[in-house]
């Protein structure tokens, strides 16, 4: 009985346990694998997501502001408690605007016939997410727009715009 | 004799599959290594193409003779050019700017040369040109 005891196990339970260590290491390893790739992954849709945050607003918005050649002025105004980007028109007689303004972290655009219709805030067209968005005049002269977009992470960058077109229909 | 056969010809197909594990993980840890680079580069070249647009405007705007408006912006000159750095990210972008003006009597038309690294590679470069009327300038 006691001799029993004292026996060393055999080769082949020793076999067994290496092999089944060597199975959890290779269990393990896989885990490391995969969750070494949700990081990466992560981290990459991550700073992909903060770029096209930022660089989305303030590529629509330098767009539209150089594009709009029929524009006949820019003006900064806070109307019905919303800081907004209008850009004025005048055809035949009409003033038509087309107000930008930033709401509930997103950017939005609306088109009004100024001389009819007051600008509400919930009518207008969802064009992108962003955090936070902000438009100032960045000299005195009201030449060159400073914009502002903050992505979700924290990220924020700066763009200037330089008016190529007349401002001021509005009194900016 | 078949109980010591089988975990041998187990232990024999376990080390097979960890080599193959093995080989499939170095390959994507590489990709792994690569998609993050990429994704890293990108956010890079991405805040250098808006630094270099946000340059483009406020010199466009600016009413300062080139290199008065180069000093107000941080620059410091070393020899022919004006050099400042920026963070993009966890980067430190380098700009470098060189240009020359020409006087033509009724104002200054201004050409700059801005570019762009990221450390020892070349982001971007950008032709940065503004004619200012002598009437515009302070």
């Amino acid at each position: 009985m006691s001799r029993r005891l004292h026996q060393e196990p055999p080769a082949h339970m020793i076999g067994e346990l290496f092999t089944f260590a060597l199975f959890g290491v290779f269990l393990l390893l896989s885990l490391l694998v995969v969750v070494i790739g949700v990081e990466n992954y992560r981290g990459v849709v991550d700073a992909s997501d903060a770029i096209s945050q930022i660089r989305t607003p303030l590529g629509y918005m330098a767009g539209k502001l150089r594009s709009d050649a029929a524009t006949d002025g820019v003006s900064l105004e806070t109307r019905e408690g919303v800081q907004t980007l209008v850009l004025s028109e005048i055809y035949e007689g009409t003033r038509y605007e087309t107000i930008i303004y930033h709401q509930d972290g997103a950017l939005y655009e609306t088109y009004i016939n100024a001389d009819e219709t007051m600008f509400d805030p919930d009518i207008g067209t969802r064009l992108t997410d962003v955090a936070d968005f902000e438009i100032a005049w960045a000299d005195e002269d009201a030449r060159l727009l400073a914009i502002t977009a903050t992505a979700d992470d924290g990220t924020t960058q700066a763009l200037h715009i330089a008016l190529r077109t007349g401002q001021g229909v509005n009194g900016a | 004799m078949n109980g010591t056969r089988r975990p041998n010809s187990m232990l024999v197909e376990l080390v097979i599959v960890i080599l193959f594990f093995a080989i499939s993980a170095s390959v994507i840890l590489q990709l792994f290594v690569a998609a993050g680079a990429r994704s890293a580069q990108s956010t890079t070249d991405t805040a250098a193409l808006l630094m270099a647009e946000d340059f483009a405007e406020r010199f466009a705007a600016s009413k300062l003779p080139a290199d008065s408006f180069l000093e107000a912006d941080g620059f410091a000159q070393d020899g022919d050019t004006y050099m400042r750095t920026a963070e993009a990210g966890k980067r430190t972008l380098t700009l470098a700017v060189t240009g020359e003006n020409e006087d033509t009597g009724a104002g200054v038309l201004d050409a700059l040369h801005l570019a762009i690294h990221d450390q020892e590679r070349a982001v971007l470069t950008l032709p940065v040109s503004r004619y200012l009327p002598r009437e515009d300038m302070p």
